[in-house]
């Protein structure tokens, strides 16, 4: 038990370690249309029409998942 | 609606700012074809059996058009709208045998249109992002609609990122079974909460870890999605309905994180996992990767593995209907591959109204033997 939580201590400084601010001017990769999430809407209609019903991918990653057409 | 709204904003205190509103409209074209071939050599009652329900083929084509408008009055209120036809051909009639006797058709949807519509309007409220809709889909022997209302806040900003994305929706359905006799109206209430977390940890990545809590109730059996009742010496006598509870409670959690080592480029893994009250437990992983082609245009690829384990509901081969049962394909246990890419084509980006065209193909393959393959095609202009 000691290990594990001595592991993840280590592991949250290792990422804190990166953490410093991100000024507003060092944000153009970050603002980059390549890093969003869901990069377009109408893929992420289609996928849902294609993968998701009324199990698993619905909702996908974290979006909204509050019913579906149910369409056959 | 005032009720909840004000539920939110006396839990959740924010520091958010509202997004700049902009107005698209958008054309896209789809077109998708599903099969559902069967497992080779085995037979259940005679028949082949598809995947979940023996009697049912999974397989058809669906080709559609969309138009999605979005018209900013003002820096906080945009109307939005979003219009759809398909055509669905289901892939080859899959006959019932004679023993059954209660059966006419076993799709909803032989050969058709479908009419999707959504309106609704986006508000900025103080620091909320309100959006009351309408939506409405129409096929025969199948319709559903409802209102919808979706709320999200940002709650703190900067390198930490806090926020909530909840929705609620009504649903009416109205239904016309395999049996050709009309079901009594029914209603579904979906309450979805999310809530998230996003950090910067540096100029070239980010991660968003979110959790997320779905409850339906209501009518939330599918009249289609019907179960073949047996004799005891294994020959099909009926169909009926499924029975399904009518609640479900869901809990999710979602961890998606970006790399971007140079401008234009990024390496992405998104992942999610939940367990439901039905029994059902899923994981996704989707590894992804955006990178610039050549005249700005850029690609994004992604292939998604997910494994779900079906719900305890499940009922192959009942010889007596007790407690809850049903056969839906989508309830079961399977591994879904489906990888998919976009190229993103920007047309005019120096001048307003801009204009994209986007051109995208995915594939879809179920270790049940569901596999499908589709893509679409659209243009849509931004001011």
């Amino acid at each position: 038990m000691n290990r594990h939580v001595r592991a993840l201590a280590a592991l949250a400084l290792l990422l804190c370690a990166g953490c410093a601010p991100t000024r507003f001017y060092e944000r153009e990769r970050l603002a980059h249309r390549c890093m969003q999430m869901d990069v377009d809407g109408r893929v992420v209609y289609i996928r849902n029409k294609m993968e998701a019903a009324r199990e698993g991918a619905f909702g996908g990653f974290g979006g909204a998942a509050a019913g579906s057409c149910g369409c056959q | 609606m005032r009720r909840v709204a004000a539920l939110f904003a006396a839990l959740w205190p924010t520091l958010a700012t509202a997004a700049p509103n902009e107005s698209h409209v958008g054309l896209d074209l789809y077109y998708f074809g599903q099969r559902d071939p069967g497992v080779d050599g085995v037979t259940v009652g005679g028949v082949q059996p598809r995947g979940g329900n023996p009697y049912r083929g999974e397989g058809f084509n669906y080709a559609s058009g969309s138009l999605d408008m979005r018209f900013a009055v003002n820096d906080d209120v945009a109307i939005i709208g979003t219009g759809a036809v398909g055509w669905i051909m289901d892939d080859g009639v899959h006959p019932v045998p004679d023993t059954v006797e209660n059966a006419e058709v076993t799709s909803a949807s032989p050969d058709l249109v479908t009419l999707d519509a959504v309106a609704g309007v986006d508000l900025r409220v103080g620091d909320w992002k309100v959006v009351p809709s309408f939506f409405y889909h129409h096929q025969k022997a199948w319709f559903t609609g409802g209102p919808n209302l979706e709320l999200s806040r940002t709650l703190f900003d900067g390198n930490t990122v806090l926020f909530t994305n909840s929705s609620l929706r009504a649903t009416l359905l109205r239904q016309r079974g395999y049996d050709g006799v009309k079901r009594g109206d029914g209603w579904q209430v979906a309450l979805n909460l999310l809530f998230g977390w996003t950090q910067i940890w540096s100029p070239s990545w980010l991660t968003t870890v979110s959790a997320q809590y779905t409850r339906q109730s209501g009518r939330l059996h599918n009249v289609w999605n019907y179960v073949v009742l047996y004799d005891d010496l294994g020959v099909p006598v009926r169909l009926v309905d499924e029975n399904l509870p009518g609640v479900r409670h869901r809990g999710q959690v979602n961890l998606r994180a970006r790399y971007s080592p140079w401008l234009a480029w990024s390496f992405g893994l998104d992942g999610s996992a939940y367990a439901d009250s039905w029994g059902i437990y899923h994981g996704s992983i989707e590894p992804n990767v955006e990178l610039p082609l050549f005249a700005d245009i850029q690609l994004r690829a992604w292939y998604r593995v997910s494994a779900q384990h079906g719900t305890r509901y499940e009922a192959p081969t009942p010889t007596e209907l007790v407690g809850y049962y049903t056969q839906d394909s989508d309830l079961g246990t399977f591994v879904t591959h489906s990888p998919g890419l976009l190229l993103a084509i920007p047309l005019v980006t120096d001048a307003r109204p801009g204009w994209e065209a986007r051109i995208s193909a995915f594939g879809l393959y179920r270790t049940d033997r569901i596999f499908a393959a589709g893509g679409h095609a659209g243009v849509v202009t931004r001011w």
